[in-house]
């Protein structure tokens, strides 16, 4: 089981999304590249940073950066670390993070609202995925 | 943490008497010609008057508004800097004065772009009044607006927080002469909205209580107000009754009934409350696979009776086919003389524009693009659901 926002978590990531048929049908309109910058909190002091670019139904990367200026993304989400551990075990749902401002949103929010389709199969894709949270 | 965002409710026979209060020095009035004519706007008017209110009215507002009417009224608004907007009327109207608000707040927004968490700043320039003349859709408490798109023939529904209005005028005279095709079509609109907010997942113990009212006061008056224009009691709770099922959706969440009505509705220009009334028992025969617990629970609340939660949910679902029979609503698409192959045609894009909508995925049963589909072919025949 890898642990949350490591290499080897993003690795099997990539792995899951780029392996499903599902994935590459529904999101092969999908166009977009998201930073995920995990605040410091009690549970992490310091901030950490990893990206993902998704297109046309598969993930092209996926990787930990050791700052959020290697990369110029199209989405920027924001949020702690407590936050993530949340909205990922699904205790929390994102869009109400989003609309609580507990997770903070930059880019045409729009487009990923409208494109549900890619969503869930991004979601499908994903829920094999076993992570494991350090903190 | 969550919210449950409502604005001042001021309702009874006399409502519109609370305008005398407001403090301000122009209000916009956003209507459609038909209510110009039969006088409502003359009786707000006479209202602003006594709180020394000057006004002007945009009586542009068509059925299902469109993004030029929306674009035409925020122009209006501009050149006449109102510090109040108020919108007069069905949903329509409603919703165009609250596109028109946040056009006129921020006139570089797109309102396909509109989202629940951007800042707007709506409130610099005006703040907001809707007094509802059906009954209806419920506007007047909820942060939503549904215009369209008619180049793409599209239904653009968005919504912000800072949308939802200030003040809703809840004043049952106003309602009191709706002809019996609109009660039937607003009618079938709020008992959808209770029902898609009692089963959102979204639902809270603030969402449930007003849906289960409303549901209750619908299944006892709607036909009464359907029957009888003269009958008061029936046309004041079912105002009532619209505005308590969308402070339930409203802070919840819609759910397929309207996605794929939005659909219908954006391609073949059936009314809205035609549209939502029809498409939903096939969902809530659908999300009874696993939302029966839910739909059993409104069920015992609105006094039906049954053994297990699949027997509540199916006489809920019964008796709410038996109101749309009494209103004279289409059970099945074709009952809308809606041509198969056109529908058969349409469908591949209605499915895609009801996932465009992020309440798909916020419903007990969550379908996949067969699941719709399907769905969409089963409603089309008049047939259970049985998937």
């Amino acid at each position: 089981m890898a642990i949350f926002a490591t290499q080897e978590w993003l690795d099997e990531i990539a792995k899951l999304l780029n392996d499903d048929p599902g994935y590459a049908e529904g999101a092969k309109h999908w166009e977009g590249d998201f930073l995920y910058i995990i605040e410091p909190d009690e549970l992490q002091p310091n901030p950490s940073y990893y990206y993902i670019d998704l297109y046309h139904g598969k993930c092209r990367k996926a990787v930990v950066l050791k700052d959020p200026s290697e990369v110029k993304a199209e989405f920027e989400l924001s949020a702690t670390y407590s936050t993530w551990k949340k909205i990922l075990t699904g205790e929390l749902d994102g869009m109400k993070a989003m609309m609580t401002r507990k997770m903070k949103f930059k880019g045409a929010v729009a487009k990923v609202m409208k494109d549900t389709k890619s969503q869930q199969a991004y979601a499908k894709a994903l829920a094999p995925l076993k992570t494991e949270y350090e903190k | 943490m969550w919210y449950f965002r409502n604005p001042l409710i001021v309702f009874g026979d006399d409502a519109l008497e609370h305008l005398r209060e407001i403090k301000g020095k122009r209000a916009l009035i956003v209507t459609d010609a038909v209510l110009v004519k039969l006088g409502f706007v003359d009786k707000v008017a006479k209202e602003l008057k006594h709180a020394g209110i000057e006004h002007r009215v945009f009586a542009e507002v068509e059925p299902d508004p469109s993004v030029e009417t929306v674009r035409k009224g925020a122009q209006v608004a501009l050149e006449y800097e109102p510090d109040w907007l108020i919108g007069l009327g069905g949903g329509s109207s409603m919703d165009a004065a609250k596109m028109i608000w946040m056009l006129y707040a921020q006139p570089d927004t797109e309102p396909d772009a509109i989202v629940p968490f951007q800042d707007y700043d709506a409130r610099s320039k005006a703040r907001m009044i809707c007094i509802p003349t059906t009954a209806g859709t419920g506007s007047e408490v909820t942060w939503f607006m549904v215009v369209t798109d008619t180049v793409e023939k599209r239904k653009i529904a968005v919504g912000t927080p800072e949308a939802l209005p200030d003040i809703a005028i809840l004043d049952s005279r106003l309602v009191g002469d709706m002809p019996k095709g609109l009660v039937a079509d607003t009618g079938m609109d709020a008992l959808t909205h209770c029902v898609e907010g009692f089963g959102s997942t979204w639902r809270t113990d603030f969402t449930n209580g007003p849906a289960l009212m409303a549901m209750k006061l619908i299944f006892k008056y709607l036909k009464r107000s359907y029957d009888d224009a003269s009958d008061k009691e029936a046309r004041e709770h079912m105002l009532n009754a619209s505005a308590l099922a969308s402070m339930s959706w409203g802070n919840g969440m819609a759910g397929l009934a309207h996605n794929m009505g939005h659909a219908l509705g954006g391609f073949f220009h059936v009314t809205h409350g035609k549209c939502v009334g029809l498409y939903l028992p096939y969902n809530m025969e659908y999300l009874a696979e696993v939302g029966a617990e839910v739909f059993a629970e409104a069920a015992r609340f609105i006094g039906l009776e049954g053994k297990t939660d699949l027997e509540l949910t199916r006489g809920l679902v019964r008796g709410i086919k038996d109101i749309a029979r009494y209103l004279g609503q289409p059970s099945s698409v074709k009952e809308l003389n809606i041509d198969k192959a056109a529908y058969e045609k349409a469908l591949p894009e209605m499915v895609g524009r009801a996932f465009g909508e992020v309440s798909t995925t916020l419903v007990l049963r969550v379908p996949d693009e067969k699941d719709m589909e399907r769905m969409f072919l089963y409603a089309y025949e008049g047939k259970t659901i049985d998937f």
